[in-house]
């Protein structure tokens, strides 16, 4: 189905104001913060609107996928807004990023194929987007402890990658039961779920950095691992779309 | 997830203290980490050669057929196995050190917990990747068919609900299941809603939804009766049992019935019918294969899965230890 100018026009909207507050934060100004309120409202207007046309959670498509992900990082970048430039750009760069890639994509609304419709599936890759979106905000307060090696950022950083862990792990366990439902299995030898495997492992690692005594006097190790983790989570999502062919996963 | 940290001198000590030390879980963590990421890459770069073999969870096919493009697999199994001990050692000790200091609060074993189910998980993995087995896949219709575990099972109803565009939106079979005592239980098969019993262990999932020659309409006089392979029917004194049927394309054009008849009287015969095409019979009225009776048929294929009670019960844990956590998830130690 083609969606109407502007069912469009809102995605267009949002990622407009995701830049506005790009720029304002850019410029230190401390209005940011309400374009990026704004763009979330347009962007969340837009989700219901698709979810409404197609009677279920809109996301099956890269148009969709990509808009969830932009969403989920201008949703934690306002709920953890700090205006250090490095950590507000840091995510709003991202969220814009996602937000250019999910307009690019053709916006034609899908049906939910017969595996999608099951409560597993809202909770599993919203909750991932969020994950990812909160180690995205830990790998922007590793940013700015580079610029300033204030140890807050080091706090930070640690909370970010804690609760993110945890989303993600809530994340995997929809993930897996969905699996079973749906496959017979939990696990499979798809790059998407590999990839899922390996955040798992470098965030499980990573939060237990703090407590390792012979890595007390490096602090730079852990923000070092945050942007690693980005890396990573980009791999994940992006690269395992598109660079490493057949797939169980399709955006 | 990170226990808080323990005055575990005493058990620092003796020649394997390092088994138990953080940084040997670090070290096995990113070493996961690397080798899982280059096992994505090989995956993706063999997947029509060595790794062809490699399906769902499978483990065994990596070893089936040794290959050196399967090292990162064959260095995780020992780095996992080490991960394992050292998580199990730490957890130990970390307990241990809290329960003798006095600590009550079940928060301060939310880690425990989240250790517990990485090591529950490692264990549904290796059962699950050695054992899981992919059954046969069945095209059930309205008539009763074996299944591997002695029972039959034949579809009861099809209920489909097609979206706006005539694609499919949901499926809901009804299945009527009968064990060899004759009892009949139903169950209920659909996308994400499998047929399951032990824990998710053995299931019985919806690949598809059909039509499909379930059967072969006869005549003889003015009677019919409808066989299908293993339920016979009756017809003016006959028994008329089908085994083979075969729709057009397999044979020729037409579908053909390989059938075997039998009276009280004694007629015993086998032969083959196309459709449309008779078979005289001594002092009764010819047989006629009038047409192929074809219905809606659910495709499913059978799963055994040890592995997936052992990974729910580590899902369990994990959400425990999650959820356990409490004041952890804002005040880090």
């Amino acid at each position: 189905m083609a969606p109407s100018p502007t069912l469009t026009a809102l995605l267009q909207a949002a990622v407009a104001a995701y830049g506005l507050a790009w720029a304002l934060a850019a410029l230190g100004n401390r209005w940011a913060r309400a374009p990026l309120a704004a763009g979330l409202a347009l962007q969340l207007a837009w989700t219901v609107w698709r979810g409404c046309a197609i009677g279920f959670f809109p996301l099956t498509n890269k148009a969709e996928s990509f808009s969830a992900g932009a969403f989920a990082l201008a949703l934690v970048a306002l709920v953890a807004w700090n205006p250090a430039r490095p950590f507000a750009l840091t995510q709003l760069s991202l969220a814009v990023a996602a937000g250019v890639t999910a307009a690019l994509f053709p916006q034609q609304l899908d049906f939910a194929t017969p595996l999608l419709r099951t409560v597993w599936y809202p909770l599993h890759v919203p909750i991932s987007f969020l994950a990812v979106s909160t180690w995205v905000a830990a790998a922007a307060a590793g940013v700015c402890w580079w610029a300033d090696r204030d140890r807050a950022w080091l706090a930070r950083v640690d909370r970010f990658a804690l609760w993110g862990f945890g989303l993600w792990s809530a994340s995997m366990v929809c993930g897996g039961v969905w699996g079973v439902l749906a496959w017979g299995a939990y696990f499979m030898w798809d790059p998407k779920i590999i990839w899922s495997v390996i955040l798992w492992f470098h965030y499980a690692s990573f939060v237990h950095l703090r407590l390792t005594p012979s890595l007390q006097a490096r602090p730079w190790v852990r923000p070092a691992l945050a942007l690693a983790g980005v890396a990573w989570v980009l791999v994940a999502t992006v690269g395992t779309s598109f660079f490493f062919g057949r797939s169980s996963h399709a955006f | 997830m990170p226990s808080e940290p323990e005055p575990r001198a005493a058990t620092r000590s003796g020649r394997f203290a390092w088994l138990r030390s953080e940084g040997l879980g670090l070290l096995c963590g990113q070493a996961t980490v690397l080798l899982l990421g280059v096992g994505s890459l090989v995956l993706a770069r063999t997947r029509d050669g060595a790794s062809a073999e490699v399906a769902m969870d499978d483990l065994t096919a990596f070893f089936r057929v040794p290959s050196p493009w399967h090292a990162w697999l064959y260095l995780l199994v020992p780095v996992l196995g080490l991960y394992a001990l050292n998580t199990l050692l730490c957890t130990w000790d970390s307990v241990l050190a809290k329960w003798r200091r006095g600590v009550r609060e079940l928060s301060a074993y939310a880690p425990a917990l989240i250790h517990l189910s990485f090591l529950l998980a490692l264990f549904a993995h290796g059962v699950g990747g050695l054992w899981n087995r992919e059954g046969a896949t069945l095209a059930i219709g309205p008539v009763w068919q074996p299944l591997a575990d002695g029972r039959q099972v034949r579809l009861a109803e099809a209920r489909l609900e097609p979206l706006p565009n005539s694609q499919l939106k949901s499926v809901e079979a009804r299945l009527e299941l009968r064990d060899a005592a004759g009892r009949i239980v139903e169950e209920r098969l659909g996308y994400n809603q499998p047929v399951s019993s032990g824990g998710g262990a053995r299931l019985l999932l919806l690949s598809k939804v059909d039509r499909a020659a379930t059967g072969a309409r006869f005549a003889s006089g003015s009677e019919r009766c409808v066989a299908a392979e293993g339920a016979p029917c009756s017809i003016a004194g006959l028994r008329v049992e089908l085994t083979g049927l075969y729709e057009s394309g397999h044979w020729g054009q037409v579908p053909m019935a390989v059938v075997h008849v039998a009276s009280a009287d004694g007629l015993d015969d086998g032969f083959h019918l196309l459709e449309g095409q008779e078979r005289r019979l001594p002092g009764r009225a010819p047989l006629r294969f009038e047409r192929l009776e074809v219905s809606t048929v659910v495709v499913a294929r059978s799963r055994t899965a040890p592995g997936n009670p052992w990974a729910l019960g580590s899902a369990a844990l994990l959400v425990a230890g999650l959820a356990l956590m409490g004041r952890r998830w804002v005040r880090l130690a």
